[in-house]
């Protein structure tokens, strides 16, 4: 076949890596004498520098939200000393402009066009990072700015949407809010959260043998995701790129997707220089490392009856997926089938729309999506609370789906389990002793003029999984060493959350072993094609499951090496099914006596050459969601919880103090672990609270460029301390109904996130000590820090002593 | 000139030559061994990275944590150092060692060693009493990814240990007639390790370092000897905590650095009848130690200021002189009616501290000149009475987005001195707002005469509103607003907890001294 019947012969000639069997001397002579004649000449380096030398790079973004690029010039910028290359949209080649298919078209490096602030349109590699700032700063880039969309409220006024509205229906809404006796409508904002880099973001691309095998160093939830993109931007196949894993503290610690990108962009700027490029990213420097949760606007119109019952809810949820969406779509659909809570509402219709901005957004803190959802309807029923002049937890409570009642499932068609969410509720009630707190609590805002105390109690129920049924699986290898000991290899990210200490304990219970001489392998992701990403799914249960599956098969051999001992020493008749492993040892369940010692039949299996290696993999079944009918199964189970909270108020200052939480969730699922339930809940719970309370983030954002703006607003977003956390915090399991049920898989890390809404709602429930009624139509701004939630006590004490005019 | 100096590293003597003055601990550890390597993810409000240092203050031998970061290097010499690494290896059962085997306290290895560091420090603090303390002793934690419940209940039993053991000894001691020096960091009654190390720590003595730049730092151990450095170098820094030494990054890091760690005389707190003096150099948590019994503002105060580990370096002098933008020293110290003394080689004054800053945060010290020490007076009953008054009543409130480690949005310092009800002086101050402070002369001077009472109280609030401005800077005009709303409710909220005469302590925020069990001793010596 000649070059001129390759299809792909556009392909070959864009690749930067030439084809070397493809290329002839001649025209590799050729092509580096028109590369001299152009000016183009290679950097002075010797071999040794260039094998121990690492690059910088940065990454030039858009001043602008929204603007047309009329001009690029890099020709001061490229004499800067020290600069080796500067690549604009042009510079790639265009089939490899494009970040792919998870950032739907959005391109590398800015075409013609950018369409948020912070959107890459040149990188620049040199020799340190001064220089390359120093080259920056001698860039010409000309922009014709238009007017942006920031916001949600003007990207549904101009209709700018992603997609048509998704629906999500259960009976006839419309008739019953035109007929209903009481109705309530309203809207409100949560803001976005965003996630912290303590100090230094590195991104590290080191290409080996001359470009056709790369090795990526960047911090990520999901390091598959990034193998995939730089195979993608370098043109090697996924097999080509090792992964080198940095240290994560925590899930909040990393983001998913931002580190996809910016390795990307990384891996061309090595493949241009031709030795490995560092990417050093302050938490300030970019909003491409940034991130954040998406911002959703609700507006609902709700019939209830005079006890608060409710009768039928029309909700809209409009979500800012920025210009390009990653993974908005899912946490839309999260958030809709988070929506309901965990109260029947026989007639409700959920329109979910994804708006776009000029913004750029992302999401991989804990519980995306599902917490805006479940916020929503939260708010919503202290609303009809309010407005019927109920107490909250009565409202909540007569809501619940109820175990005899017509709905057993959610509008999306999986069953829930009511009688889990009344156990919950009960149980918190119990734990916090809600009837007594509440009369200490009243005579105590009675005698303190100065300072309020609310207490409020929430419910939750919380989908384990995604909707993007792929993401439900996990791989596990359990190697069984000549010794004795066994090697466990997870296809998982270490978040040094201590779920190392679950596995093996799985491990050792499953083979009857000694957890000591089990050794997990977390972030190893040369074994595994995909790893089970962190968040967003129910990693724990099925790593669980996938460890059980690993462990069977080899249980089943040593069973059968071991009845050959056991023959050997003349025991016969004994059934395989009989035997068991336990304290290290292999025997009969009857007759324990004279049992194997596992050690000794790994020997023998080992001699007899009968394989010690075996892989689990697991996914959860019939998994399925299809967001057009708004129907499907789309988690592996729902996990209950409820959590009560108690705060104080400072009339002065507005300040607010947690006095008390109590917090109810089911388990992990590994029994065992309890003191890593209680330290995953305790984080999540205090996540929340950070976003509630104090974690104030610009929205909408200024619609300045960068360079014109005064200065940056002084954002503020270190996380709470130790010193606000609450005074008193006690998680209990949920306790399970019998022996048997089943614990479902790992809600701590996620689930009490929703909870934490229970601060907000005591907050509200102390400004109601101060006489804020529904009638005022007040509203506590997300989040509520202190000068908030004082503009607010100002509101009230103006509308209960109105000044004469 | 010496290009040399010694320290003691995780208790073996550590040798740096020709290091430059402007490496920070972190970075040298991080450098030093592969153990050490997260210490180079330094930020000081979200991952500070801590150590132990032994110290000498006062005579009294203390364990204080302090940031890696925020420590250059020459200023380590001859100083103990204990990184968490180095307390868990030299010593692994040392109770602190012992309470934290287990999992789920902290999400890395790294964070957890903080917390070590933390609660090491605890161990050995001598006026760790409350549980409530806990919340100042732990407040470097950010708890994105901590489990403060957990971290608490296991320094819980850690600090009952070792009040248990302070208790024994005191009673033993009591016996022999000697217990005062069992809990003042006079006597090692823990004889292990860590201690017998920390008894052995040398006096600090001069230093004269130079590295491999020609950058120098100097260590006088006389104030005639700083005061004739300052005048050879006029462009050296001064450096006592060093806390606010990452404003100093790059080119902006002087040449030249003046330690004042070893000058007796800036490093003393002096009692006398009727006023405390306190040195520019000496530590705030050493001051809440010393003095906050009495002076109960100042330790509330100090609640509120940064973190543990920052408030165990930062110092009054380096506050005051530096104009620090959170604004949180110089209103408390107006409120208390402070004095500054200011030396230099042209001789010594003093002024009060509201005259220290002019416009725009401009402070009146000459060239050549140094904050020496800080006059408190003691609010006694006798020193009161000699001036003819019979009450003076002080307090200031810090109101930040959280309770610690971040920057507030205001401090304001509230005083009155009142003969028989009637308000003969007044001292009103906002720190945090613009550079450093703004004093509300007009209400001070409308409360003159005046009795102390709610109407009084309601008539000064327009005053207040009317005379201060507070234009909205880079944090915006909703912050403005909220500050300008504070200048009058945090009056308010002063006559409300401060309503008579008679009640001259402040409170502490009324939901901690409402909660019994943060005022629970860690543990309870009824039993023996």
């Amino acid at each position: 076949m000649s070059a001129s019947d390759d299809p792909f012969a556009d392909f070959y000639h864009q690749s930067v890596i030439p084809s070397p069997s493809r290329e002839t001397f001649g025209e590799r002579l050729r092509r580096r004498r028109e590369a001299s004649d152009e000016g183009i000449v290679a950097p002075d380096v010797s071999p040794w520098q260039s094998r121990v030398r690492v690059l910088s790079m940065i990454v030039v973004g858009s001043p602008h939200h929204r603007a047309g690029i009329t001009r690029r010039n890099s020709a001061e910028a490229k004499r800067v000393a020290g600069v080796e290359a500067i690549l604009f949209a042009d510079d790639l080649p265009a089939f490899r402009n494009s970040l792919g298919p998870d950032f739907s078209g959005e391109p590398l490096l800015a075409e013609s066009e950018v369409y948020y602030q912070g959107q890459p349109v040149a990188i620049i590699v040199g020799q340190d990072e001064k220089s390359c700032r120093e080259a920056a700063a001698l860039l010409e880039i000309d922009y014709l700015p238009e007017p942006p969309i920031l916001n949600l409220d003007h990207a549904i006024a101009r209709e700018s949407f992603h997609e048509l509205p998704r629906l999500s229906e259960r009976g006839d809404v419309l008739s019953v809010l035109t007929s209903a006796p009481q109705t309530l409508s309203g809207s409100f904002l949560v803001p976005p959260q965003q996630p912290l880099h303590p100090g230094v973001t590195e991104i590290l691309v080191t290409p080996e043998d001359g470009g056709s095998r790369f090795t990526v160093k960047a911090p990520s939830l999901s390091p598959t995701r990034i193998r995939a993109a730089v195979a993608r931007a370098a043109g090697v196949s996924e097999s080509d790129i090792r992964i080198d894993p940095s240290p994560i503290a925590g899930v909040t610690d990393a983001l998913e997707w931002e580190p996809a990108r910016l390795a990307m962009l990384v891996t061309r700027a090595a493949i241009t220089c031709g030795s490995p490029v560092a990417l050093r990213l302050r938490e300030n420097d970019s909003s491409l490392i940034r991130g954040q949760r998406h911002p959703v606007k609700a507006s609902f119109d709700v019939a209830f009856d005079s006890n608060g019952r409710v009768r039928g809810l029309d909700l809209r949820l409009y979500l800012d997926a920025g210009y390009y969406p990653a993974d908005s779509a899912a946490v839309l659909d999260r958030a809709t089938l988070h929506a309901d809570s965990v109260y029947a509402i026989p007639h409700l219709r959920i329109r979910s729309c994804l708006c776009r901005t000029h913004r750029i957004t992302s999401s991989s803190l804990p519980a995306e999506g599902a917490a805006q959802g479940a916020w929503v309807m939260e708010e919503i029923m202290r609303r009809i609370a309010w407005e019927t002049k109920q107490a909250a937890h009565l409202v909540r409570e007569r809501n619940f789906y109820q175990e005899n009642g017509e709905l057993k499932t959610v509008p999306c068609g999986q069953p829930i389990l009511a009688t889990a969410i009344h156990r919950a509720w009960q149980q918190v009630l119990r734990l916090g002793q809600y009837g007594q707190k509440i009369d200490t609590l009243r005579k105590w805002n009675q005698t303190h003029p100065f300072s309020k105390r609310g207490i409020a109690v929430v419910p939750t129920k919380f989908g384990l999984g995604d909707p993007r049924s792929e993401r439900s699986a996990a791989t596990v290898m359990v190697q069984i060493l000549t010794d004795g000991s066994v090697l466990v290899q997870v296809a998982h990210t270490d978040a040094q959350d201590d779920l190392e200490e679950g596995i093996r304990l799985e491990t050792a219970k499953e083979l009857g072993i000694a957890p000591d001489s089990v050794r997990v392998i977390l972030n190893d992701f040369d074994a595994f094609p995909t790893a089970t990403p962190p968040v967003g799914t129910d990693a724990a249960g099925l790593i669980r499951h996938a460890i059980h599956e690993a462990c069977r098969p080899l249980r089943d051999r040593l069973r059968e090496v071991s009845l050959d001992l056991f023959a050997a020493r003349g025991q016969t008749g004994i059934s395989s099914e009989n035997l068991n492993f336990r304290d290290g040892v292999i025997g009969q369940e009857i007759s324990p006596s004279s049992p194997i010692h596992f050690r000794e039949v790994v020997e023998t299996a080992w001699a007899k050459r009968i394989p010690l290696i075996s892989i689990g993999y697991h996914r959860t079944p019939n998994l399925w969601w299809d967001h057009e009918l708004g129907a499907g199964w789309p988690f592996s189970s729902f996990t209950y919880g409820a959590a009560m909270a108690e705060v104080q108020i400072d009339t002065f200052t507005g300040e607010v103090q947690i006095l008390h939480v109590d917090l109810v969730c089911e388990g992990s699922s590994f029994p065992q672990s309890g003191s890593r339930d209680l330290a995953q809940a305790s984080r999540a719970f205090l996540l929340g609270v950070g976003w509630l309370l104090s974690e104030e983030i610009p929205y909408p954002e200024s619609d300045l460029p960068l360079s014109t703006r005064p200065s940056e607003p002084l954002v503020d977003l270190t996380p709470s301390s130790f010193a606000d956390a609450p005074f008193e915090f006690r998680v209990e399991r949920l306790a399970p109904l019998s022996a048997a049920e089943a614990l479902p898989g790992q809600p701590c890390a996620e689930a009490p996130l929703l909870l934490s809404f229970a601060v907000r709602e005591a907050i509200l429930d102390a400004l109601r000590a101060f006489g804020m009624t529904a009638d005022h139509d007040i509203e506590l701004p997300f989040p509520s820090t202190p000068p908030a939630v004082l503009t607010t006590l100002r509101e009230i004490s103006r509308r209960l002593y109105p000044v004469p005019t | 000139m010496q290009s040399w100096f010694n320290f003691e590293l995780d208790g073996e003597t550590c040798r740096v030559e020709r290091e430059s003055t402007r490496t920070t601990l972190a970075q040298f550890l991080a450098r030093l061994a592969p153990c050490f390597s997260h210490f180079l993810a330094h930020d000081a409000f979200v991952s500070p990275r801590l150590v132990v240092m032994g110290t000498k203050e006062n005579d009294c031998y203390r364990f204080r944590v302090v940031d890696a970061g925020l420590l250059l290097m020459p200023m380590v010499a001859d100083r103990q150092i204990w990184t968490p690494e180095g307390i868990r290896t030299s010593e692994p059962e040392h109770p602190v060692n012992l309470a934290f085997l287990g999992g789920g306290y902290e999400c890395s290895r790294e964070r957890l060693d903080n917390i070590i560091a933390l609660t090491f420090e605890g161990y050995y603090r001598s006026d760790l009493r409350r549980q409530g303390q806990m919340y100042d002793q732990f407040d470097a934690i950010t708890t994105r990814t901590a489990n403060p419940e957990a971290i608490r209940e296991t320094a819980l039993q850690v600090f009952a240990s070792t009040e248990q053991l302070r208790f024994e000894t005191a009673r033993r001691a009591e016996r022999s007639g000697e217990e005062r020096s069992v809990w003042t960091g006079k006597k090692d009654i823990f004889g292990d390790r860590f201690t017998r190390h920390l008894f052995r720590q040398p006096d600090r003595r001069s230093l004269q370092y130079v590295d491999g730049e020609k950058h120098r730092f100097f260590r006088p151990d006389t104030l005639v000897d700083l005061l004739r450095l300052r005048r050879d170098y006029p462009g050296a820094g001064l450096i006592a905590g060093a806390t606010g030494q990452p404003h100093h990054t790059g080119d902006a890091m002087p040449v030249e650095w003046i330690s004042l760690d070893a000058i007796n005389e800036l490093n003393l707190i002096e009692t006398k009848e009727e006023e405390w003096i306190i040195g520019a150099a000496v530590n705030l948590t050493q001051i809440s130690e010393q003095i906050g019994r009495e002076c109960r503002v100042f330790t509330k105060i100090l609640r509120r200021f940064a973190s543990r580990p920052v408030r165990n370096r930062a110092t009054l002098g380096g506050s005051l002189a530096s104009a620090s933008p959170s604004g949180q020293i110089a209103p408390l110290l107006i409120a208390l009616n402070a004095r500054i003394q200011l030396a230099s080689s042209d001789g010594e004054r003093e002024m009060p501290v509201a005259q220290f800053y002019s416009e725009g945060g401009v402070t009146a010290l000459r060239s050549g000149e140094v904050i020496r020490a800080v006059v408190i007076p003691r609010a006694t009953e006798s020193a009161l009475s000699a001036r003819g008054i019979t009450t003076r009543i002080c307090d200031v409130y810090s109101v930040g987005p959280r309770r610690a480690n971040c920057i507030p949005y205001m401090t304001a310092g509230f005083a009155l001195e009142l003969r028989n009800r009637k308000i003969t002086k007044a001292w009103i101050t906002y720190g945090g707002i613009e550079k450093v402070l703004l004093r509300a002369q007009e209400a001070e001077d409308f409360l003159l005469g005046r009795i102390w009472d709610e109407e009084t109280m309601i008539e000064t609030l327009p005053v207040l509103h009317r005379s201060i401005e507070i234009s909205p800077d880079e944090s915006g005009e909703m912050i403005a607003a909220y500050r300008k709303q504070l200048t009058g409710t945090l009056f308010q909220k002063f006559y409300y907890q401060h309503p008579s005469h008679n009640d001259i302590h402040p409170q502490d925020l009324a939901a901690i001294s409402e909660l019994g069990r943060l005022d629970d001793p860690f543990h309870d010596s009824s039993h023996f």
